[in-house]
């Protein structure tokens, strides 16, 4: 692109379309983020109900590594932005998408004492759905669309079960919405920059 | 043939930079580089013609002791574009 050589419209429009392809891709699009919080997840869910098995008497421990995992992921963030190039549209919206998602689910676990915890993991795997369906759509990737749908009848069997087996429906949506499609994000993404 | 075109869109690596450009909030200037595959002194060129036109924003700054440049379209260089390709669909359309 040295020249200012007469273009034909073939040129201009394969031009745009170049620019288009080159610049469609999200820093989200490698599925890091899906991987590890799904990973997080699945371990306090799974833990927990694994620690309700047994004798223990604070089985719910196991969340307390979740402000360890949101600072650790707060400084990832950050110095993924310190590297980046470019701020794509898209990235802006998942950030948005993503904090919208974290305001509610916090405003969900403010108000268990008022909506009863056995309804709250329902609400929070609905909120998965939102947000992984959402994500699937604008990263026109199928898997985690398909993963954020499979959160809502989840989300209708966890109303109707004891907070228990709650758990385990937890790890199940984590593992279809974010672990699995997390993956293969991963690879797809390896494959594209291969 | 392309009498209605904005000729200063209608250059190979000026498009390229605003077609890059309309896709993104912002871009440094490395990045423009790279997904264009332009010389940095022809790059700085085009930019600078860009920029003239009001057509892009160039913000200077520096990242861990290094100079950055980042570019952004503006809303001027946002109609022109959308004019060069309604212009260029135009001309497709007669011509199919």
């Amino acid at each position: 692109m040295e020249n200012e050589n007469v273009m034909s419209e073939k040129d201009s429009l394969r031009i745009i379309q170049d620019m288009i392809d080159a610049t469609k891709h999200s820093l989200l699009q490698d599925g890091v983020i899906y991987i590890y919080w799904g990973w997080i997840i699945l371990f306090c869910s799974l833990g927990e109900y694994l620690l309700m098995l047994t004798t223990f008497k604070y089985p719910y421990l196991t969340w307390l590594v979740m402000p360890f995992a949101v600072f650790r992921y707060m400084h990832y963030v950050k110095q993924r932005r310190a590297g980046s190039r470019v701020k794509s549209y898209i990235d802006e919206y998942m950030s948005v998408l993503w904090r919208a998602f974290i305001i509610s689910a916090s405003t969900i676990l403010c108000l268990f004492p008022v909506i009863g915890y056995e309804r709250v993991l329902p609400l929070i795997i609905i909120l998965y759905g939102i947000g992984t369906y959402t994500s699937g759509g604008v990263l026109r990737f199928p898997p985690l669309t398909y993963g954020g749908l499979a959160n809502y009848p989840l989300a209708i069997a966890a109303f109707f079960t004891s907070f228990q087996n709650q758990l385990i429906i937890l790890s199940i949506a984590v593992l279809v919405s974010y672990i699995i499609p997390g993956y293969l994000l991963k690879a797809n993404f390896k494959s594209r920059n291969v | 043939m392309f009498e209605n075109l904005d000729p200063l869109l209608h250059q190979q690596l000026r498009l390229a930079i605003i077609s890059l450009l309309m896709n993104v909030r912002e871009a440094e200037f490395t990045y423009i580089r790279e997904k264009t595959g332009a010389t940095a002194g022809n790059l700085s060129v085009q930019l600078s013609k860009l920029k003239e036109a009001n057509y892009i924003e160039i913000n200077k700054s520096f990242k861990d002791n290094y100079p950055m440049t980042v570019c952004s379209i503006t809303d001027t260089g946002k109609a022109a574009f959308d004019t060069y390709v309604a212009a260029l669909t135009k001309y497709i359309g007669k011509h199919q």
